[in-house]
């Protein structure tokens, strides 16, 4: 029988996962209590992820190097940051052999990034028809946030768009011992910067802080963002439910930190 | 023209080249950003034994009945008690088929009216009243139609017949006759059993929660456009098969 750990990621099949996986017993542990060093993951490598979306990435030919871009995982800064590098995707680079030797990813926690990528969709809501935000929509927003029935509905939801699609899906085609992975933090720009030093060279800082904490500069996105944590801290079903939902990214931080 | 349905891929790509496409007038012009997600979404779905689970085999093993969530499935069950769940070849496969927007509104309503649902009565209550005031909400009903398909009920149903050859099944197109038509053709007695094939009647705020729904899809033709992507495969089949 398969465990549930290879239903998620044998299948990555949304419905067979909000809907088969058992959440009971060790489905509702995370990937942390479930795997050791003793007690490795039953699964040799990433390779086995069936991911819809390919990886875009973000590369400097002369530097040899490339960062894979994820959404809600600072994909923004790293754009402005490292101008004037190339863009493609992951099945380009690996059809037309352009692949850097070295590779970057920035890996974030699965439940802030959730509710990140959760924030910018609802954000999105006040955007949309008419372009400009309307007052009319953001005081309905607001109201919905009231709401903890629909809170808990978008935890059910889970996956609503690319930025809540797990992370560990955008290595699709790649080994993930071949990348060299940064845990997502106000610093994590820094560190990738650093470590690229000796390889790259000009590196713009100074939209840094514009595009590492938009969150944290709107209201609205506030407001939400403290709305979601509020309902996970106090409804561990809901957590669970998240945390079931990107069982495959607990599986590549574990993979990470056993490496 | 002669379709298997082996995947929801092989419908698609026969779909984008049939010239039947125009008909539904896919206007892809909802400015959500997640038009991209459908693709994945669709992507993501494959049964894998799902409609196993919804086979009915009549005794003598003549027939096997393929029974979809609302798609009176329920009646079906009610109407054939004697028949089986068993994975058998049968010489007739029978379906019913739905009109994909009637179906979904009916299996979104589900949805959400399974949320106001709970043993506790206060707490039933209060759900009640809060699932109210959210479909008094403009912004929540529209969102509803970014995450279209929650479970089996808002699944496409050209997704339960995943590796059937859809022309070898006699199918019947839902309406308040389908379970006469279908208890006739089996030779089983429906004089003694409720056309249950509204069953949203039985509570006033399902009927408050599709009427809403419908309100939005008269309102908001770019939702209507958005379920006519989501089910193409579902309009490719009903408007392919014969009725019976």
């Amino acid at each position: 029988m398969k465990s549930n750990f290879n239903l998620v990621i044998d299948n990555l099949d949304r419905i067979n996962l909000l809907h088969e996986v058992d959440i009971s017993s060790d489905a509702t542990v995370t990937g942390t209590k479930i795997f050791s060093k003793e007690n490795p993951p039953d699964l040799p490598d990433l390779n086995k992820f069936k991911p819809m979306t390919w990886g875009t990435l973000l590369y400097s030919p002369s530097a040899n190097t490339g960062i894979i871009l994820t959404p809600k995982n600072a994909s923004s800064a790293i754009r402005k940051i490292f101008v004037g590098w190339t863009t493609t995707t992951i099945q380009t680079a690996l059809q037309q052999n352009l692949l850097p030797a070295d590779l970057l990813f920035v890996v974030r926690d699965p439940v802030d990034r959730w509710v990140s990528g959760m924030t910018e969709w609802l954000t999105l809501w006040t955007t949309i028809e008419p372009p400009l935000r309307s007052e009319d929509k953001i005081q309905q927003l607001y109201y919905l946030l009231e709401s903890d029935l629909f809170l808990r509905m978008l935890t059910d939801q889970g996956i609503v768009d690319m930025h809540t699609l797990p992370q560990s899906w955008f290595l699709k085609g790649l080994h993930y011992k071949n990348i060299k992975y940064f845990k997502y933090d106000s610093k994590v720009i820094f560190r990738i910067s650093n470590y690229l030093s000796n390889s790259v060279d000009k590196i713009d800082y100074t939209k840094y802080n514009t595009y590492i904490n938009q969150t944290n500069t709107d209201e609205l996105k506030m407001n939400i963002t403290l709305k979601l944590n509020e309902l996970l801290a106090r409804s561990e079903e809901c957590k669970l439910r998240i945390m079931d939902l990107y069982k495959c990214d607990y599986t590549l931080l574990n993979l990470i930190e056993l490496n | 023209m002669i379709i298997k349905i082996y995947n929801m891929k092989s419908i698609f790509s026969l779909y984008t080249d049939d010239t039947n496409i125009n008909q539904i007038k896919l206007n892809h012009n909802f400015s959500s950003a997640f038009d991209k997600f459908d693709k994945n979404i669709k992507n993501l779905s494959q049964l894998n034994g799902l409609s196993d689970r919804l086979i009915l085999v009549s005794p003598d093993q003549v027939f096997k009945f393929i029974t979809i969530p609302k798609n009176a499935s329920s009646s079906v069950r009610m109407l054939l008690p004697e028949w089986k769940h068993l994975m058998v070849t049968t010489p007739e496969t029978l379906a019913i088929v739905r009109d994909p927007i009637d179906r979904w509104i009916s299996g979104i309503t589900q949805y959400l009216y399974a949320w106001t649902q709970t043993s506790d009565k206060v707490k039933q209550d209060a759900r009640v009243s809060e699932m109210h005031r959210l479909i008094e909400t403009e912004l929540f009903l529209l969102m509803l139609f970014d995450f279209p398909i929650n479970n089996a009920h808002t699944m496409p149903q050209s997704w339960f017949f995943d590796g059937y050859d859809y022309t070898t099944i006699r199918f019947y197109k839902y309406d308040s006759t389908v379970l006469s038509r279908v208890s006739e053709y089996v030779k089983v007695d429906s004089s003694k059993h409720i056309l249950y094939n509204n069953r949203t009647v039985d509570s006033l705020l399902k009927m408050e929660i599709s009427d809403k729904i419908r309100q939005i899809l008269n309102q908001y033709p770019e939702c209507k456009t958005r379920l006519f992507n989501l089910y193409r495969s579902d309009y490719v089949l009903f408007q392919t098969i014969t009725q019976h």
